[in-house]
């Protein structure tokens, strides 16, 4: 036999696994990612290609051909890379102020506390902020500047918005690569008789590079994934495709359009995937190790410039804060821009008339959280403690779901549970199965992360006493995750609360969610209750959050919440 | 509980490497220890002396080969299922527990009822000296007393068999000479078959009833500390315990039993099988410091030689002797005698014939 025929076969042999639990969990776990992310992606594929019973390409041209549609698809690439760059831009100067210019204790966590703001919020909220401060009412371009003329809608205001809502992802990205930086290795440089500029140049940039380029394929693909900020702000003179598509569905009920069209937001999207996950993610010339580098004291920047650089974070967060205290204020008044009066009267809307879509919102993020926990720790703990056939692909199809624009996965779901044998449309199963599959995958990655911290000979300790697999999940590896865990569950929960971009084509008469409501309110013009609304969300994921810190200091776990998993969208 | 042996026959092991490709790490090892004798895996980094090791605990699968625990073929046995005692380098204690119920995991997977489980776990941290210990966390307590909880949790299930991983490597010099006597100590008073891993021949030497020697995933040669020492089969082995002279010679003649050959103009007759040996024929001899001699007398049969190194330290003296060109190591233990020679001082070296070795394979 051929030697590569050999080590094939000692491959598949050798790696099947012996343990009955084992395998059977990976049959069921290969069963469910068939079903929920490859069978209905593989329906928008479908649906594209296809016409009546043959391979065509007609679909994807006649689609391209409107020019509406092509306008948007250049749109989309246009406005992600800005996003992109500009996002990138502002999270390394902030995280550059934050790592290398001795900021103080307060000051730092400051700027940390009101960054994560957007990352937390439901997605319109900085949109509407927007809206509240350059409207045709709004309280800076009216009330403050006295102009009226000013145009909210286009391009400028979708990129300022996105940029404001992501480029935390940009500073968590950069923050952790600045301090995995050692600073002995920039003394070494100046010891060389650098100056900081040339330090700056040809050590910290360099070095910072594979991070950079990282920040900014997260922050293209947040952008190309946004949903709500362009429905809210683009305005007709700017279509980009997840409203393209989204209109194309419920608008002109052209279900295959708006896959195809889906499809084309794909292209990119899989690119920047793959990009990143095959290219950046091997560049990296710092493992963050979580073993600091001697102490130093960091000299990269003069204390005058510090001061000139936290004095422009603080500029930008005190922005943010405004934009929250807008939205709060707006939810307190009767009209805003044109009636101050203070009133509860949209918070009894929310309560009388919105109490369905909270309690849904809270159920199917309750029941998301647990299941997609479940999905999260026994996926994260295949893929990364034991060695099967398939194993590798296991660990790209469990994230694909989550690295789609939600649009896609909507569609896709909509698509692919509307007819028999699967018919889930309208109930709560969709909503739910979609949440697990998409942000089940935080759960695997915080799940991946902690175990990579455990020694696989503790395990092993366990196998040699007697125990075998199941016992010593339970008994070790479960206790040992289980703050980090926990966390990890916060982080669907959240993300389920504030979600929107797949989930609006999900909703039903029986099943509704509080950030539809927040869009229907928008389009309803009841700009007063979507406040309303959106607070609401933000309290509830305040006090998750805080909850979630009081468990991880009460049981002391390794794995503190990681805010770059709370993007909403 | 009755000792059982530990029988290996012809063990492979390969591992897909990304570079290298196909990498042999365990080649065709055959090893038999006898029941209630340590014997000790002893081999540079990547010998696959811990791959072995690690195929008996049942971690790793042999590609061919039979395992056997006395009697029963364990080779296609799951690591639970194999009843062994494992330490490891880094203890691999379970972190969320305490130490007494680390050490009474493995009781507790065998539904060990809990009056008997107490009294055993007592009885094992009394024996490692850990009573009083009993509510506190790994963490809590220091490297050595982890050490000894990894111990306790592995013999506390009265295993077939313990095998030690470098179990002393993560322990500081003092701790470790202490340890390792405890851990024979046990495993004498217990009568365990035991295998032991370490790279540090020292504490091979010191602990074991024999030795395999490893190198490139083969078994070198076996023996006790002795006969590999005085008795080395081949270069690598006689290079590995202890230190050794490298001389270079030419083979004269060749008899049954011995070989003459020339050191630097003089002949010496060196016992050894002989066959495959030629006159004519270069080769390297081998020889250790203790058994050269250096000496003021003006012999025949001597080499001349300077002295261009000397230390002392203590109950013995080390020279470091230039012959020819050649460097030479001298140890002897005569710190009066030695008093006589002075750096840079020409001297007389006198090698000791019946303890010159000559390989017919270089072993590495």
């Amino acid at each position: 036999m051929p030697a590569f025929l050999n080590v094939f076969r000692k491959k598949v042999f050798t790696k099947l696994p012996k343990d009955p639990a084992i395998l059977l969990s990976i049959i069921v776990i290969w069963f469910f990612l068939l079903l929920f992310i490859l069978f209905p992606l593989s329906k928008i594929i479908i649906l594209t290609f296809e016409k009546s019973g043959h391979f065509t390409l007609t679909n994807i041209l006649e689609i391209l051909g409107k020019r509406n549609h092509l306008q948007a698809f250049w749109n989309s690439l246009l406005l992600a890379t800005l996003v992109g760059l500009l996002g990138t831009v502002l999270g390394f100067f902030f995280a550059f102020t934050s790592v290398r210019s001795n900021l103080s204790k307060g000051w730092s966590k400051f700027l940390d506390g009101t960054i994560i703001l957007p990352l937390i919020s439901p997605p319109f909220t900085t949109a509407i902020a927007m809206i509240f401060s350059f409207g045709r009412r709004g309280l800076i371009t009216y009330n403050l500047l006295g102009i009226n003329t000013f145009n909210v809608y286009g391009l400028h205001s979708v990129l300022f918005a996105e940029t404001i809502t992501f480029f935390p992802i940009a500073y968590l990205t950069l923050k952790g690569v600045l301090s995995g930086i050692d600073p002995t290795v920039e003394d070494m440089a100046f010891s060389l008789g650098s100056s900081r500029g040339r330090v700056f140049k040809t050590i910290t940039l360099p070095l910072a590079i594979p991070g950079l380029a990282n920040s900014f394929l997260l922050l293209f693909a947040a952008s190309l994934a946004d949903f709500a900020t362009p429905l809210i702000l683009a305005g007709n003179r700017f279509p980009v495709l997840p409203t393209e598509a989204f209109l194309q569905i419920t608008g002109l009920f052209d279900i295959r359009g708006g896959a195809v069209l889906s499809f084309i937001l794909l292209v990119p999207a899989f690119s920047v995937f793959v990009l990143q996950r095959y290219w950046v993610s091997r560049k990296y010339y710092v493992t963050i190790t979580g073993k600091a580098g001697a102490q130093t004291q960091i000299k990269s920047v003069t204390s005058r410039t510090g001061k000139v650089f936290l004095t422009v974070c603080i500029l930008i967060s005190i922005l943010i804060l405004y934009f929250y205290v807008l939205l709060f204020y707006a939810s307190i008044v009767k009209a805003f821009g044109a009636n101050y009066q203070i009133t509860l009267k949209h918070y009894i809307v929310v309560f009388t008339e919105g109490l369905k879509a909270i309690k849904d919102t809270l159920f199917i993020a309750t029941i998301g959280m647990l299941l997609g926990g479940v999905y999260g720790v026994v996926v994260g703990y295949l893929v990364s403690k034991k060695t099967f056939i398939s194993r590798s692909a296991m660990e790209i199809v469990s994230m694909i779901n989550y690295s789609l624009p939600g649009t896609i996965v909507g569609i896709a779901y909509l698509i692919a549970f509307n007819n028999p044998p699967i018919m889930i449309t309208g109930t709560a199963i969709i909503i739910i199965a979609c949440y697990v599959f998409r942000y089940g995958a935080t759960g695997i990655r915080t799940t991946v992360a902690i175990l990579q911290q455990i020694d696989p000979s503790i395990e092993e300790a366990s196998f040699s006493l007697g125990a075998n697999a199941i016992t010593t999940f339970k008994r070790i590896t479960i206790p040992l995750i289980l703050p980090g865990l926990f966390s990890g569950l916060g982080v669907v929960f959240i993300r389920s609360m504030t979600a929107i971009s797949a989930t609006i084509f999900l909703i039903s008469i029986n099943w509704t969610l509080i950030t539809v409501r927040i869009l229907d309110k928008m389009t309803e013009l009841e700009l007063g209750v979507a406040a309303a609304f959106s607070t609401l969300v933000v309290a509830i994921v305040f006090i998750v959050i805080i909850f979630i810190n009081l468990f991880l200091r009460l049981f002391r776990g390794p794995g503190a919440i990681d805010m770059s998993n709370i993007l909403g969208g | 509980m009755e000792a059982i042996g530990i029988h290996l026959n012809n063990i492979h092991k390969t591992f897909l490497h990304r570079v290298k490709g196909e990498v042999k790490a365990v080649d065709n090892v055959n090893l038999n220890i006898e029941h209630a004798k340590l014997v000790t895996l002893l081999g540079p980094s990547g010998c696959g002396k811990t791959t072995t090791l690690r195929m008996v605990a049942g971690f790793e699968q042999p590609d061919k080969g039979t395992i056997f625990l006395g009697e029963e073929n364990v080779t296609n046995l799951l690591a639970n299922k194999r009843n062994i005692g494992f330490v490891f380098q880094n203890y691999a204690l379970f972190p969320h527990l305490s130490i007494y119920e680390n050490v009474a995991y493995g009781l507790k997977v065998q539904k060990i009822p809990p009056q008997e489980e107490k009294q055993r776990v007592n009885e094992i941290l009394a024996m490692v000296g850990l009573i009083g210990y009993e509510t506190q966390f790994p963490h809590q307590v220091s490297g050595g007393e982890q050490q000894r909880v990894a111990l306790a949790r592995a013999i506390v299930i009265r295993p077939k068999v313990l095998l030690l991983d470098e179990p002393l490597s993560n322990l500081d010099a003092k701790l470790r000479v202490h340890t390792r006597s405890e851990i024979r100590r046990l495993q004498q008073s217990l009568n365990m078959t035991s295998i032991y891993v370490t790279h540090d021949q020292e504490e091979a030497m010191a602990i074991s009833d024999r030795i395999a020697i490893m190198n490139k995933g083969k078994i070198i040669q076996v023996g006790t500390a002795e006969e590999l020492y005085f008795q080395p089969n081949s270069e690598f082995v006689a290079k590995f315990i202890g230190r050794i002279n490298t001389l270079p010679a030419e083979v004269q003649e060749v008899d049954n039993g011995f070989v003459i050959v020339k050191i630097f103009n003089h002949a010496y007759k060196i016992p050894t099988a002989s066959d495959g040996i030629e006159p004519q024929q270069k080769m390297n001899v081998f020889i250790r410091p203790e058994f050269v001699q250096l000496s003021k007398k003006e012999e025949e049969k001597e080499l001349k030689g300077i002295i261009t190194e000397k230390v002392f330290l203590g109950e013995k003296v080390e020279f470091t002797v230039d012959i020819y060109g050649c460097t030479l190591n001298i140890t002897s233990y005569n710190a009066v005698e030695c008093a006589k020679y002075l750096l840079n001082q020409e001297v007389g070296v006198c090698l000791a014939e019946k303890e010159l070795k000559i390989f017919k394979e270089k072993g590495d």
